[in-house]
């Protein structure tokens, strides 16, 4: 079996629709990358997270900015790379992502706070840092399957995943 | 947003036509489905079918929605396509909804 393996940069207008346009970009190229349906699942969600987030927050006053992604497999992970030069993430951290409660009466159901929660359940290495660049926002998502090496690859995977 | 309607007995049936209840389609879908929920009695089943992605802004309208009707009245779901099953799993709105794998058993449930 051959290890999965992609490697692109997209970017989107910082609006709800450069967001599902970036997202139907990509989704029809994780098949042929070798990626597995559940792992582009977790993708899609957590991509669209993100790339909201950043649209709704770090560009609350414009929809005409630009998302940059990187993505990349390495390491039997995909690792995802946002950059934009919107404002800064409030207190220059990541919000906590607790699961709203469930186990309430019907009236008092969440209507919001997923949006963390799913980030910070599905990814690993998740990480901000803020600099005269703007943000960046990065995080590794394992795939699903347990990819062996075949032992006389020898195909150099790209070291650098910065942006 | 493109949605049909069917009613039988109390019931509303809303099959979403659309592939994506995302961040951008979440207002309109909420308009909707809450406009085509009023010609309800006592439930209405939301078919999900057609649906390849809901994102939290998505999942957000679909509680919403079942949180404006009226007292007594439920909001129940079929056909969940796996990427939007993994979701309502993730948050454990699984366990809120009522959500059955077709329609057919959907509607074979108004029966008991």
């Amino acid at each position: 079996m051959t290890e999965p393996f992609g490697d692109i940069r997209l970017s989107c207008l910082s609006s709800e629709y450069g967001v599902r346009s970036l997202l139907t970009r990509l989704m029809p190229m994780l098949p042929d990358w070798g990626i597995p349906d559940e792992t582009a699942m977790t993708l899609e969600i957590v991509l669209a997270e993100t790339l909201n987030n950043v649209a709704e927050h770090a560009f609350s006053d414009t929809d005409d900015a630009f998302i940059a992604v990187h993505i990349v497999t390495k390491d039997e992970a995909i690792c995802v790379a946002v950059h934009d030069q919107g404002k800064p993430m409030p207190g220059l951290g990541l919000p906590d992502g607790m699961l709203p409660d469930a186990d309430v009466e019907q009236s008092e159901l969440p209507e919001g706070g997923f949006g963390w929660f799913l980030i910070r359940s599905q990814t690993e290495a998740l990480e901000y840092r803020r600099d005269a660049a703007g943000n960046h926002l990065s995080y590794r998502i394992p795939l699903s399957t347990n990819v062996q090496p075949s032992g006389d690859c020898c195909v150099n995977f790209p070291a650098n995943n910065g942006l | 947003m493109e949605l049909a309607t069917k009613q039988s007995g109390g019931t509303v049936t809303v099959t979403i036509a659309e592939n994506r209840i995302d961040s951008a389609a979440a207002v309109t879908f909420k308009d909707a489905v809450r406009a085509a929920a009023q010609e309800a009695d006592d439930r209405v089943v939301l078919d999900l079918g057609a649906v390849d992605f809901v994102d939290s802004s998505g999942l957000g309208a679909i509680i919403a929605v079942m949180k404006a009707l009226p007292a007594g009245m439920r909001l129940d779901l079929a056909s969940l396509r796996p990427p939007v099953e993994k979701v309502f799993r993730l948050t454990r709105m699984d366990s809120v909804f009522r959500i059955y794998p077709d329609l057919e058993t959907a509607q074979a449930d108004i029966a008991q």
